[in-house]
């Protein structure tokens, strides 16, 4: 097929000849941005992350009301800062942006607050964040997530009243892609006057692994075996930070936030988180008996 | 010790006030943490009948004064009449000798009768003349102001503000709140639900609530809230603009016995942090200066407070 430059042969192989330049076209332009990123990349950080949560703080937002979207991530190591990716906000509108980054004595919290807005009301699912990293704990490339987040946008506009609303938007968007359909077509018949570029292999890029963090899960049941042993107020709290960053909670939320903003949560989570509440603040009378209750409620979730 | 548990006093009042949950839940508690609350908010959202319903409830002596700007301190604490007959002086008591005084729209009055009742509110006691008389026990202060008309009003001072346990905004009820009330209302009559609970077993209440534990870290917690009001500057720019003045350590004192009630009308012995945090707004808001800025942007008071506590990392 090296005659593809030929003009009889394009003529008499249109169809074929076509759809190989566009494929090839196309297989140049990812080379040419993956080796662009490969080359603007920075390396990755390598990092213990052992927490990464995304959390807001109305489950029910109301439309055109500003809240808020909270992301926390804990590593290991002490970072001045952290490559979280934020996902696609679609139906909502970034008003702000705060990150704070504190140096606690087991690594770094990090924490982002955006406030945003939702201009129509309806059902809107947030994608997880995440960061890409090496995993301190392998070695190996990963992308960590954070649990991802369903809210339901109240008052206001809905859904269904946008088209409308946007009907000289789609005019506009129409137009649009008639002019670059135009100039793709122009681009691809200059493209055939020329010889074609020898195409060069080159090896794929390795993509980080993508992996929830599995960890925490291991961490509550290590937890829980400890509570169990010892039966202290202190393993009842570090059993409790982990059921609640098993449920995608951070330290800072109170407990009916925690129920509020995951209205999904299983009713054994529900009853395990708010065992280990009252573990964890009653007096000393009745923390055997709480004890009792969050070993019960923790063995009901299946560690 | 009480055999009435304290969620029926809220029960019986939801029978007769739609909705309006937060006043309903703030007086019980006010009533349980031996305080007194302020009610904000425009007329006819059932402030004075929620007033009305609690006292009936509690079989206790209601009153009801109506603040003017004519109004005197001896028509709210009592005064010393001569009686001609037999050439003496005897003490006419006033209505705030009585177990919940409704005052209706307290900014009317003018500064010496609102410290008259300053004393009232905190000492538990009056002076009329030269005698001292000690206030019923319970005894508890619900004042009412109307935020739409600032016409011929008299703004509160902090002093007094302070003494307040907690400050409610009443706010419009919702749709089918709304229906619920016309049902209720405009259907049938609705008469309040009497002898719920003693004024024995408020007491008991109280008892209670001072046995309620509360943890250390809840304590730090509580700590840590009330001092960021004083240093709102480490927040940013976008909330010390509006700050000039923190919560005092009344206000400490208000969040720890608010949690408590709250953590009783729960059925727990303990306080949790949701406790504290729910509590958090209703003290601050009336024990935070905010400056002149917040007026002039029309910046609402309850964000400042909301963005100071959320602040705060729970414990």
């Amino acid at each position: 097929m090296q005659n593809v430059c030929s003009r009889n042969g394009l003529i008499s192989r249109e169809s074929r000849t076509a759809s190989r330049v566009a494929a090839r076209c196309a297989t140049a332009l990812v080379l040419a941005l993956g080796l662009a990123g490969l080359a603007c990349a920075d390396p990755l950080p390598r990092l213990h992350i052992t927490a990464l949560t995304l959390a807001s703080d109305r489950a029910r937002p109301q439309a055109e009301r500003p809240f808020h979207l909270t992301m926390f991530a804990h590593v290991s190591e002490r970072i001045d800062s952290l490559g979280v990716v934020l996902p696609q906000l679609s139906g909502l509108e970034i008003l702000g942006d705060e990150r704070h980054v504190v140096h606690t004595k087991d690594g770094t919290d990090y924490r982002e607050s955006l406030t945003i807005v939702a201009h129509v009301s309806g059902p809107i699912d947030v994608q997880p964040v995440y960061v890409d990293a090496i995993d301190g704990r392998d070695g190996k490339p990963k992308r960590f997530l954070s649990n991802p987040l369903h809210l339901l946008v109240t008052g206001g506009m809905s859904a269904a009243a946008i088209p409308a609303a946007n009907a000289f938007g789609g005019i506009f968007l129409f137009a649009g892609v008639c002019v670059v359909g135009a100039l793709a077509v122009v681009l691809a018949l200059r493209r055939r006057a020329r010889p074609a570029a020898p195409v060069h292999t080159v090896p794929a890029m390795v993509l980080p692994q993508a992996v929830p963090i599995r960890s925490v899960r291991d961490e509550a049941r290590d937890a829980f075996a400890v509570l169990q042993r010892e039966r202290t107020r202190s393993a009842a709290m570090r059993l409790r930070s982990l059921l609640r960053r098993m449920v995608g909670a951070g330290d800072g939320e109170t407990l009916s936030e925690v129920m509020r903003t995951r209205p999904a949560l299983d009713p054994r989570q529900r009853a395990a988180l708010t065992a280990a509440e009252r573990a964890v603040f009653t007096d000393e009378t009745g923390f055997a008996g709480a004890l009792d209750q969050l070993i019960a409620c923790v063995r009901g979730l299946a560690l | 010790m009480s055999t009435v548990r304290p969620r029926a006093l809220l029960d019986a009042i939801a029978r007769t006030i739609v909705g309006q949950r937060d006043v309903v839940e703030s007086l019980a508690i006010a009533l349980i943490a031996d305080g007194h609350v302020l009610l904000e908010g425009p007329p006819g959202l059932a402030k004075t009948l929620a007033c009305l319903t609690l006292a009936t409830a509690l079989s206790g002596e209601f009153k009801r004064i109506q603040f003017t700007p004519d109004l005197l301190p001896s028509d709210v604490v009592g005064t010393r009449i001569f009686n001609q007959r037999d050439a003496t002086f005897t003490t006419e008591r006033g209505p705030i000798f009585a177990n919940v005084v409704l005052a209706d729209e307290i900014n009317r009055a003018p500064a010496k009768v609102q410290s008259a009742l300053l004393e009232a509110m905190q000492e538990r006691q009056v002076t009329i003349h030269r005698e001292t008389h000690a206030l019923p026990d319970p005894f508890v202060v619900m004042a009412t102001m109307n935020p739409l008309d600032s016409d011929g009003t008299y703004a509160l001072p902090f002093a007094q503000m302070d003494r307040f346990l907690l400050k409610v905004d009443v706010g419009y009820p919702s749709h089918d709140e709304e229906l619920a009330i016309l049902e209720r209302f405009a259907m049938r009559d609705t008469v309040p639900a009497g002898g719920v609970a003693s004024l024995q077993d408020v007491l008991a209440w109280r008892d209670a609530a001072r046995a309620i534990h509360v943890d250390e870290k809840i304590k730090r917690y509580i700590v840590d809230l009330v001092t960021l009001t004083r240093r709102a500057q480490t927040l940013g720019e976008s909330v010390a603009r509006y700050v000039e003045r923190g919560a005092s350590p009344r206000a400490t004192l208000a969040l720890v016995n608010v949690a408590r009630a709250r953590a009783l009308l729960d059925d727990r012995d303990f306080v949790l942090p949701d406790d504290v945090r729910l509590a958090a707004a209703g003290v601050f808001r009336h024990r935070i200066g905010f400056s002149y800025r917040l007026l002039a942007e029309r910046v609402d008071p309850n964000d400042i407070v909301d963005a100071l506590v959320s602040a705060v990392k729970a414990p």
